[in-house]
């Protein structure tokens, strides 16, 4: 007679054995190219420098949009680091989208606002302007008060108002580096074909900002942050370095972004009716260059820097991971036609599978795949040996991916400058394995729930503020 | 002895073979992730060591080179003091001196770099892209004319990058001769932004118009190489190119050809210009218009142009941006504030444009 259950573990064991394998080997390729293009680029920098091209050919200008709600504890630090920006061209959109606390008050005192008018450029239907104001102190600086209608609302917003060739969007309680849009500008200008181009994110928890700058970088104290930190480095130098070298670029994170005007517009504009506005442009803006068969290139590049905040609490930190898995859904479900599509390319035939079997059906197949060797192991069915041994691969394979970016970073931009922190590094790379990812997985997998429960909130993000010289000083006296 | 063993691989019970394939893996994983580890390290004291380095070579040269720039020393006493390990940080430091200075304190740290320039020639001939660009970027900065022919060479390199530093390179020393060479070459720039590529090749200066203009009217070059040469004799401000608004400002003409055809007369446009514009402005398409309006508005400020109001119902919000600072810059404030205090559609922007400095 056929033991229906025992079939069903060895099938289900050979599945979590088939993913495992094909995921760490994509993995293993992405880190081995983005080492191999990495290089490269550093050293494509040192020929041709971008402020170079800039004082030759002049800047592109650029409209910032930073999309603020209820960001009153970093508003002002954030615009402050907007406005020291150096670039020779650029506007900064603060579109508060109904916030609730004094993220307005606190702009419009701080930056010496007046109302005035501006018309829209574009009709990207948005939820109601209430006022457009400008600053006194700063030409450069617009503020525009709207009524609550989410992130991407918000960022439509912007795009209607902006009027310059390029639009960055980047989440209000980011950092940019001085000379982040330089750099990010650079694909702009050697190739005309470039309609987005996405920078590197960085943790900012624990590192020292002056005058809207992050000055001495260091791991920050809170594990939970540390952890992320080598998350970034992992997901950022390895993976998406990996994916752009071969011209696959999925993803452009909210927090750092710069895209074509026109061409975002053309496309719709930011979706609203989603929590992974970001990805969901790309992945539109992929499929409609390719329908209307119009060349383009989407591009990362590992050194403009924004920096963020992230999450101390794992209640917070969950919620997060939970909005980014029924984004990462949200998307894929609504541009399914790119699936194994073969009109689509490289894009519909390699990334989007990769992230809709990898990615987004990863903790269907991790969670139910811990639970049923457990009970493979319990019931016989696997030796101890063979339980340990898979473990103990998966273990290393996680550790060795971890110290590649390490790796990575130590061969490129070496931010963590002291020996203590490039020690701290590799341990983390060993003991997250042990409870962080697991937890990861279980908020990625309660996501996925949350999605198919139709949950459409942002959920509630507590913001710290950054760790300002001037805020430590007032602490101490 | 593979035979042996792989004889004793299938001979294994399945669930043996899984672990013997774990096992294997887990070692080679262990192996690569100490590899790993110890490479980081490595790269961490090596970088390390290198910028103590660095900073101890400078320290040297620094110096040296300030007392050749005074005439203290002669160019080619620093010989002793650049170890053959060294050049090429030599080289990129001293480079960094000469674009500071010129004349003939210039031509005194030429001098001192020269031995060592022959010996980093051969990297031209390096597989590695940003080598070989790297080479003529520093070769640049040092100077001799001499060179000019190994640029002209890398303009046929496969890379781009090495093509477009090799066109800079050209570019900079401002012979018509250089940049004949580079549109000759014009088809290996396809992929790069046209401002940036007119902007390079403006840099050879007046000399290079009348080929820049034969470029732009020969019709059976690519629209976005026409689009460069118009780009171009923008920048270098060639009032001879608006000789040539009966061939450009045609119907049938490619439309971004003609919008830098009229952003060029925007800058060097005169009153005969004005039929070959409104021609243009026939077309009805958006960018042309916004961009002709303008024109017409500095051309015919006396005569103030009907078509700014026809603009202002215009459903491109550019044309009608265009048309608002059109009125304001002629003069027309009262037609503004009426458009901005009345229910037009686009009330708002004329309020914007009237409060805009």
């Amino acid at each position: 007679m056929i033991d229906i259950p025992r079939l069903f573990l060895d099938f289900f064991n050979h599945v979590v054995l088939a993913y495992f394998f094909i995921l760490n080997t994509v993995y293993l390729i992405l880190n081995s190219i983005s080492f191999i293009s990495l290089r490269r680029y550093a050293r494509s920098m040192r020929v041709l420098q971008v402020d170079e091209l800039i004082n030759i050919a002049g800047a592109l200008p650029i409209t910032l949009i930073a999309p603020a709600y209820n960001e009153g504890s970093t508003i002002v630090e954030s615009t402050r680091s907007l406005l020291a920006l150096k670039y020779p061209d650029f506007e900064i959109i603060t579109v508060n989208d109904g916030s609730k606390d004094d993220t307005l008050k606190h702009v419009i005192e701080n930056f010496d606002m007046i109302q005035v008018s501006r018309a829209p450029i574009a009709s990207l239907k948005t939820a109601e302007v209430k006022a457009v104001y400008r600053s006194r102190k700063h030409y450069n600086l617009w503020l525009i008060d709207k009524e609550n209608g989410g992130k991407a609302d918000a960022l439509n917003c912007g795009l209607n108002y902006a009027r310059t060739p390029l639009f960055c969007a980047i989440d209000s309680d980011s950092l940019l580096e001085r000379d982040s849009l330089t750099r990010i500008v650079r694909p702009f200008l050697e190739n005309k074909e470039t309609i987005a181009a996405g920078g590197i994110i960085r943790i900012a928890n624990g590192c020292d900002v002056r005058g809207g700058e992050v000055k001495n970088i260091k791991l920050p104290k809170n594990q939970l942050a540390r952890f992320q930190v080598m998350e970034y480095l992992r997901a950022f130098l390895a993976g998406r370095m990996g994916w752009d070298t071969i011209k696959l670029t999925f993803i452009i994170s909210g927090a750092f972004g710069i895209f074509k005007r026109g061409i975002a517009i053309a496309a719709g504009g930011y979706h609203t009716q989603t929590v992974g506005e970001d990805m969901e442009l790309v992945v539109r803006l992929h499929r409609y260059c390719i329908e209307n068969s119009i060349p383009y290139h989407i591009t990362f590049i590992p050194d403009p820097v924004a920096w963020t905040e992230c999450p101390e609490s794992m209640k917070i930190l969950g919620r997060q991971r939970d909005r980014w898995q029924r984004g990462l859904i949200e998307v894929l479900f609504r541009h399914k036609k790119m699936l194994m599509n073969p009109r689509y390319g490289r894009i519909g035939m390699l990334a989007y599978p990769y992230f809709f079997f990898l990615e987004m059906c990863g903790p269907l197949v991790e969670v139910p795949g811990y639970l049923l060797f457990l009970i493979s192991w319990a019931t016989g069915n696997l030796s101890t040996m063979y339980v340990s041994a898979f473990f103990i691969l998966a273990f290393i394979f996680g550790v060795n991916l971890s110290i590649f970016a390490v790796g990575l970073e130590e061969l490129t931009f070496k931010r963590y400058g002291r020996f203590r922190d490039l020690l701290n590094l590799f341990w983390l790379a060993v003991i997250e394995n042990f409870g962080y990812r697991q937890l990861t997985t279980y908020w990625r997998a309660r996501g996925t729930w949350s999605f198919f429960r139709k949950v459409k909130s942002w959920g509630a993000m507590e913001r710290k503020g950054f760790q300002t010289i001037e805020a430590d000083r007032n602490k101490k006296s | 002895m593979i035979r042996y063993y792989w004889h004793i691989f299938i001979t294994m019970s399945r669930q043996d073979q899984i672990l013997f394939v774990l096992t294997l893996s887990i070692l080679l994983l262990l192996i690569f992730v100490i590899f790993l580890a110890f490479s980081t390290f490595y790269l961490r004291a090596k970088n390390n060591r290198k910028s103590r380095k660095y900073y101890r070579l400078e320290r040297i040269w620094e110096p040296l080179l300030l007392e050749i720039l005074s005439e203290e020393r002669a160019p080619e006493s620093i010989k002793s003091y650049v170890h053959p390990d060294d050049i090429w940080q030599f080289l990129t430091y001293l480079s960094r001196y000469i674009a500071r200075v010129d004349g003939e304190a210039r031509q005194r740290l030429i001098e001192a770099g020269q031995p060592y320039v022959k010996r980093i020639l051969n990297k031209l001939h390096s597989w590695r892209v940003e080598k070989r660009a790297e080479v003529i970027s520093l070769l640049q900065r040092m100077d001799p004319d001499q060179y000019d022919p190994a640029f002209k060479k890398a303009l046929k390199d496969r890379s781009f990058l090495v093509n477009m530093v090799a066109a800079r390179a050209l570019a900079r020393k401002g012979q018509v001769e250089n940049g004949k060479a580079i549109l000759k070459h014009l088809n290996r720039f396809e992929i790069w932004s046209v401002n940036l590529l007119s902007s390079f090749i403006a840099q050879v200066g007046n000399g290079l118009s009348p080929a820049l203009r034969a470029l732009m009217t020969d019709r059976n070059k690519p629209a976005w190489q026409r689009t460069v040469a118009i780009e171009t004799l923008h920048k270098l401000y060639d009032f001879k190119a608006g000789d040539y608004a009966n061939v450009i400002c045609t119907p049938d003409e490619n439309r971004e050809v003609v919008a830098a055809y009229l952003r060029l007369l925007r800058v060097i446009g005169e009153e005969k210009h004005i039929p070959y514009i409104k021609q243009v402005c026939e077309r009805n398409d958006p960018v042309l218009l916004a961009n002709g309006i303008r024109i017409l508005v500095n051309l015919e400020k006396e005569k103030f142009p009907a078509c700014l109001y026809k603009a202002m119902d215009h459903s491109s919000i550019w044309v009608v941006i265009n048309a608002a600072w059109g009125l304001k810059e002629s003069g027309k404030l009262d037609v503004l504030r009426h458009y901005a205090y009345s229910d037009h559609p686009r009330a708002e922007l004329a309020r914007q444009v009237l409060m805009e400095a």
